[in-house]
């Protein structure tokens, strides 16, 4: 022994069970830093990773009005990385632009600009080099039957060109939805065809710097080259990922991060304060001993922060390992889940903001925390340790209510207020875990507005009727539902320009068939009333629109037929005019109102694993003249954003929920351990058990309930606060208490507290039996 | 020489009707190497006087001289190093350190000055204390006496001018009890160290070159050892 602070590790090494629980909690605490940063920091690398997917890699585009010398100039700024061009026609498929009669999209761009859209890829061939050749999207190949090496013919308003193939790109989302097909050009030939055609010049891209001040930049390129505000255009959702954007909804997005990141690290630095100050509290004999035997002040400082930092030097990098592994974890889930979007995402990626900000909460708030403890530590009387006064819990200032209460109930509620410090310390953590769970639970709100989840409903492939002389059959249906590839077909009829009558008014109407499985999902979208009649074929359902005439209980009379509207669906489906009422009925009432049986649309959703050749069958087996929306990879992209956002956010939320549990029974256990000798002395005198157990039941009862009223109090107004940055302002939606989240937690806290309860009970009991010299193991 | 002056020390606790005056105007000296005994009865303030000449309590009024330095007027940090240098402490129930082995509880309060132990001294105050082949043992593995003998040894080890002892005897069987007796006596006659002793066996004080009493806080001089 060299040095009076190596009892610190002697200390720690008889101390092991006390140790164990103050390293638990400083572990518990770096691990909730480091597994909520390093999934935001992992879910802001996924959002990116999608954002460049699809909307490419660019800060900010000038869409026209600028020469190649001026954009020549830019680029060789420093702040750029780099710059492209690029142009596009026909993107919306009008027959101006076709091959062989079929419309296609045509677009022009240099090498920089591919670089910079990483879901651009090819599929056999490259970059179009030589003048008069094209890459097609590969869906040119059953649309336009033609490969690499034909030779196509291009329509266009100022004429038509010759070009060879030289080159296939896999399709796009947009291309499979609209069923059309993409012509790339190289740069200069798409200058040298369309140069003449309105709106078809090339916009120049631009890729900042992520280390540049972005708008800084964006606002002196603008002044330098005088264009205005709609000729500089921004990509939003990159800029806002790069934390760069001035958007005023991305200023209260960054606010509300903000806000949850200081109550991360604030839920860190009570938790450990918390347990430093128990673990404290328990000593004070043995600091009055040490200052008896000469110590300063300033070493019994120094040895509560030795101690504070051997505890460090474990927790730490065990919360850290917790953290990065559940991050692992989740990144593994979303690579399985979304392979195609987040093959990019490293399997093992490390995140050094979590890292940082996991070692330094710890390190920084251990050593912090480790202040007041230590201040008290050090202010110990000597004449603690000689006289007998301290034990090892605080002296009471006030006597046990035992006319309310029994004395046992009436002892463990004294046990928990006794120290107005300790009660804060231990009530204020379990309270801060709601207050963290209800502010975190925004976000849910923020992610069912923000990013649409893919709805049961949603078909991989659709069949549409664009003419109203040729319906699709509705034997079709049987047809696909045969085919191994598919999984669940369902039509729907159209009837455009009926008419209505309702308290003698006319009304103009679109009606819609729905068959059984439609209905069903249909549920979830009821606003009022029933679906039951209309499924039978004895009534309508209304589609919302808040000027519509008609309410749930009308009745409308259609071709001599009064039906009742038994309810309304929350859909905004889109009406051919605007004074027209959308209504949805059963196949049979429609084909009696109508006439009609035929299919209008025809949805199809496709087994996991479905091929471009089974969606070619589905396609020869409909015949000529329908239209084909193929949505797999928009539904893809649809649902990999959701569930990456889901899976992180519901990470987050799990995480807190199992932080708030181990605390709670490492706080209670930290408590009891606390008071061991106390228990063995009332024991001694006569005490059960059973009352000793249902002290400590009243204890920890004491400290939920204070923490779960607290936290509901706190939590609740953080909540309204966070839901009106974060949804109220961007979509309107008026704000609700968060009832089934506030239970959710409310039982985590209570029930976690109830089986703290048990844990300690059940070593008490084996304590106990050591009798009245107790020492903490 | 005169090592320890104790000057109207007064000590009161509590106010008003609750007021309890534990020690008034209790004045005394003592020389180097010499064993003083302060005998009285429970709660009459002997322990009180022994905290507050020890420093561990702050007198109501009075002053404490230890080697001619005004123990009070010292900041308390320089007061705390002054202590420890120059008081060694004995207490009724040891007050080892309980995850730390005897020879390790020797040696703390040097390492707590910062001072190197000289293995030589620890060797040859474990063979005083006879405690030699137990230098490993925690002190959960020594009996009474052989943990008050380690606490003596703690106490000595600095070298301090005064030992004070509070009822050193009070947990110990008569053998255990005449061996802490001899290495106090040991401490004064072959160190020149001084001794102030509490205790309420009268039998000890036939070694005391000095006996006081206290009564209702009170200092009494009895001067020799009583018989």
């Amino acid at each position: 022994m060299k040095s009076y602070l190596e009892l610190a590790s002697i200390s720690a090494r008889v101390h092991r069970r006390q140790s164990r629980m103050t390293r638990v909690c400083i572990l518990l605490a770096v691990f909730l830093v480091t597994a909520i940063f390093g999934m935001a920091d992992m879910e802001l690398q996924s959002q990116r990773i999608q954002a460049i997917q699809q909307y490419g890699s660019w800060h900010a585009v000038i869409k026209d009005g600028i020469s190649e010398s001026d954009s020549a100039l830019i680029a060789s700024r420093p702040e750029l990385v780099q710059t492209a061009w690029y142009g596009a026609k026909n993107t919306n498929l009008h027959a101006d632009f076709s091959i062989g009669g079929r419309p296609v999209a045509v677009c022009g761009c240099d090498e920089a600009w591919l670089s910079m859209f990483p879901g651009v890829r090819w599929l056999e061939g490259g970059y179009p080099t030589q003048p008069d050749t094209i890459s097609l999207t590969e869906n040119a190949q059953t649309l336009l039957g033609v490969g690499i090496g034909d030779t196509v013919t291009l329509d266009f308003p100022n004429g038509s060109a010759t070009l060879r193939v030289t080159g296939l790109l896999h399709n796009t989302a947009m291309m499979n939805e609209r069923d059309g097909v993409g012509l790339l050009f190289s740069l200069s030939d798409y200058r040298r065809y369309f140069s003449g055609i309105p709106d078809a010049a090339p916009w120049f891209y631009l890729e900042l710097s992520p280390l540049c001040n972005m708008q800084r930049t964006l606002t002196a390129i603008q002044n330098q080259f005088g264009l205005s505000e709609e000729q500089l255009a921004q990509n939003p959702k990159l800029m806002g990922l790069s934390g760069q954007s001035l958007n005023s909804y991305m200023q209260k997005l960054y606010a509300v991060a903000a806000v949850l990141t200081l109550l991360i690290v604030t839920a860190g630095v009570l938790m450990i304060t918390s347990s430093l100050n128990s673990s404290v509290a328990q000593r004070t004999e043995r600091f009055g001993l040490l200052r008896c035997l000469g110590a300063t002040n300033g070493q019994i400082r120094k040895f509560v922060r030795q101690e504070a930092l051997r505890w460090c030097r474990t927790a730490v990098p065990a919360g850290l390992l917790a953290g990065v592994g559940v991050v692992w974890l989740l990144c593994a889930l979303l690579r399985t889940l979304v392979p195609t979007y987040f093959d990019a995402m490293p399997r093992f990626g490390i995140s050094p903001v979590a890292l940082a900000s996991g070692a330094a909460v710890g390190m920084l708030t251990v050593l912090l925390a480790a202040q007041a403890p230590a201040k008290r530590a050090a202010a110990v009387s000597p004449l603690a340790a000689v006289s007998g006064i301290a034990g090892t819990v605080q002296a009471a200032g006030r006597a046990a209510n035992t006319r309310l209460f029994r004395v046992d109930t009436a002892l463990g509620i004294h046990h928990a207020t006794g120290s107005l410090r300790n009660f804060a310390l231990t009530a204020g953590s379990f309270a801060f875990s709601i207050v963290l769970f209800l502010s975190f639970h925004t976000a849910v709100g923020f992610m069912q507005h923000a990013i649409t989840p893919l709805q049961p409903s949603a078909p991989d492939f659709s069949v549409i009727s664009t003419d109203q002389d040729l319906r699709i059959p509705t034997g079709m249906a049987d047809t696909f539902a045969a085919l191994p590839a598919v999984k669940r077909v369902y039509g729907r009829s159209l009837a455009d320009g009926l008419e209505g009558q309702s308290n003698g008014q006319t009304i103009r109407l679109r009606l819609i068939s729905y068959e059984a499985q439609q209905f069903q999902w249909a549920r979830k979208a009821r606003l009022d009333g029933t679906l039951t009649e209309a499924e039978d074929g004895k009534g309508l359902l209304l589609a919302y629109s808040k000027d519509s005439p008609l309410q749930t209980g009308d009745f409308l009379t259609i071709g001599g037929y009064a039906l009742p509207i038994c309810g309304r669906l929350r859909y905004s489906q889109s009406s051919p005019e605007a004074d027209t009422i959308t209504l949805f009925c059963s196949e049979s009432l429609f084909q009696r109102l109508t006439g009609e049986s035929d299919y209008a649309v025809l949805d199809v959703q496709l087994t996991h694993g479905a091929s471009d050749t089974d969606v070619a069958a589905l396609r020869t087996l409909a015949g000529e003249g329908f239209h084909f929306s193929d949505r797999r990879l928009s539904n893809q992209e649809a649902f990999g954003a959701y569930a990456s956002f889901a899976i992180f956010l519901y990470g987050f939320l799990a995480v807190i929920a199992l932080i708030s549990i181990f605390h709670i029974l490492n706080s209670i256990s930290m408590n009891t351990a606390a008071r061991l000798r106390q228990y063995a002395a009332m024991h001694a005198v006569g005490m059960a058990t059973a009352q000793l157990t249902r002290m400590i039941a009243a204890e920890a009862l004491t400290y939920a309930l204070s923490g779960a009223l607290l936290g509901t109090v706190l939590g609740l107004p953080l909540h309204r606060l966070l839901f009106s940055q974060l949804v109220t302002s961007q979509w309107g939606d008026q704000w609700a208490p968060p009832w089934r989240a506030l239970l959710v937690i409310l039982l985590t806290v209570l029930g976690a507290s109830a089986l703290a309860v048990a844990l300690p009970a059940r070593r008490m009991q084996a304590s106990l039996s050591h009798g009245l010299h107790l020492q903490d193991d | 020489m005169e090592i320890l002056k104790v000057q109207a020390l007064c000590k009161t606790y509590g106010a008003g009707a609750a007021e309890v005056q534990a020690l008034q105007n209790a004045s005394f000296s003592l020389q180097r190497g010499e064993f003083a005994a302060i005998v009285g009865d429970s709660g009459s303030g002997k322990s009180t006087l022994l905290n507050c000449i020890g420093g561990l309590d702050t007198p109501t009024s009075g002053k404490v001289y230890l080697d001619g330095e005004d123990l009070f007027a010292l900041p308390e940090a320089r007061r705390t190093i002054f202590r420890r240098r120059n008081i060694g402490f004995v207490f009724q129930s040891f007050q080892l350190i309980a995850e730390l082995n005897v020879e390790q509880n020797l040696i703390f309060p040097l390492l707590l000055d910062g001072r190197t132990p000289d293995q030589q001294q620890v060797d040859e105050m474990l063979e005083v204390l006879g405690l030699a082949n137990r230098r490993l043992h925690l002190p959960s593995e020594l009996s009474g006496g052989q943990q008050q003998r380690a606490a003596i040894g703690r106490a000595l080890l600095t070298h301090p001018s005064v030992v004070l002892a509070d009822e050193p005897t009070g947990n110990l069987d008569s053998r255990s009890s005449r061996d802490v007796m001899d290495l106090l006596l040991k401490a004064t006659r072959h160190y020149r160290q001084t001794v102030l002793m509490i205790t309420h066996n009268l039998n000890l004080t036939a070694s005391a070159d000095r006996v006081f009493r206290v009564h209702d806080g009170i200092l009494t001089d009895f001067g020799g050892a009583q018989a």
